[in-house]
């Protein structure tokens, strides 16, 4: 017997700071790291995780299907031909949150984990049902959020929903940080966020063109080695397995090409 | 170099705004939530004792580095069973 998987919701209350971006890039890049992934998008009627993994043309059953019986599980998922281990069990379109319910979520979930490391929840926003069925079946719990008022503030909610279902210890990813505005005091910075939050950074995503680039094509931007964001979700992948890797915020923010050149100017001057 | 010390630095504004709001909305939060405990409570201890259910009180209150939950439930008198 294998060891089960673990599952992970990716959520936020504001809507639009990154979750469906975080939730195909993180999977991706587990993946990528040798691990069998399911995606679930949990976000009923406005399926959106199958066109930003580009595998919006070979969808024929859906999690509606497998909660009403018409489908199994394994008839539903759809493999990611790219990457080896990777499968996503997509959302009904054409339905409404209330065709699920929190206690088939989790019963769906328990059966993916029996046969995957990673199980990842893409939530839809708000604190409606479908965060609730999104949540049900997740042991653990990444908020999402961008450096600003109104996304943090609904971040807390969500952490203190959490805390009040028992979710044990939600990470946060700060997503969509521009370092010049934060460096001319324009922007919340890392720091800003996690006093007011008081919970864990589980990583720190910059502003990146290339997201919406690899959106575009539907293609993850971690499997670009040039693009910032992508570098950042394949750290926040390693720690999630439970690597340590370190907050370089050179690195997740300037990318490679940056660092290279600041050592070169540094060694030459 | 960081804006600090400039009274313009946007991103002071937003924290200081952002703490302000969470203290409302955390507020808020608790009351539903000690409300309901509160209710509960008084179902639970007035099996066993004779309470006067308005001045039973429930609060969250705060050291440094830990909150605690404290009820206080004013007995008019035990009952002689159990
Ligand atoms: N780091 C980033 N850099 C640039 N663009 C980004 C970044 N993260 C997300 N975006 C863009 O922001 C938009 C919203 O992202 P996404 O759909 O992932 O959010 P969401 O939280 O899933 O939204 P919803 O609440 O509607 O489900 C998309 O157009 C996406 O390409
Ligand atoms: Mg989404």
């Amino acid at each position: 017997m294998r060891q089960p998987g673990q599952v992970i919701v990716i959520t936020s209350g504001k809507g639009g700071v990154g979750k469906t971006t975080a939730t195909a890039n993180i999977g991706t890049a587990l993946a990528l790291l040798g691990h069998r992934v399911a995606l679930v998008d949990a976000d009923i009627g406005l399926r959106n995780l199958d066109v930003v993994m580009g595998l919006e043309n070979r969808i024929v059953y859906d999690l509606v299907d497998v909660v009403e019986g018409f489908a199994r599980v394994r008839q539903a998922l759809i493999k990611d031909k790219r990457f080896e281990g990777l499968y996503l069990l997509p959302a009904a379109q054409t339905r409404d949150k209330s065709a699920v319910s929190p206690l088939q979520m989790k019963s769906v979930c328990d059966e993916l984990k029996a046969d995957f490391d990673f199980v990842i929840v893409d939530s839809p926003a708000g604190i409606e049902q479908g965060f609730r069925n999104a949540i049900a079946g997740a042991e653990r719990a990444v908020i999402v959020t961008t450096p600003e008022v109104a996304a943090v503030r609904d971040a807390d909610r969500i952490i203190g929903l959490l805390e009040a279902d028992g979710m044990a210890e939600p990470q946060l990813i700060l997503n969509r940080i521009r370092h010049q505005m934060v460096r001319r005091g324009d922007m919340m910075d890392i720091d800003d966020v996690i006093e007011i939050l008081a919970i864990d950074l589980l990583g720190i995503v910059p502003e990146d063109e290339a997201i919406i680039v690899s959106t575009n094509r539907g293609d993850p931007a971690v499997t670009s080695s040039a693009s910032r964001a992508g570098l950042a979700f394949k750290n926040i992948a390693r720690r999630l397995r439970g690597e340590v890797v370190p907050f370089l915020q050179l690195d997740e923010a300037r990318g490679l090409l940056a660092r290279l050149s600041r050592i070169m100017k540094l060694s030459s001057g | 170099m960081p804006a600090s010390g400039q009274a313009s630095a946007s991103k002071d504004v937003a924290r200081e705004r952002l703490k302000i709001v969470l203290v409302q909305d955390r507020a808020e939060a608790n009351r539903g939530f000690l409300e309901k405990i509160k209710r509960e409570l008084i179902e639970v201890v007035g099996r066993y004792a004779d309470l006067d259910p308005g001045s039973v009180e429930v609060k969250v209150s705060r050291s440094d580095r830990e909150s605690i939950l404290v009820a206080r439930f004013p007995l008019r008198s035990l009952r002689r069973t159990t």
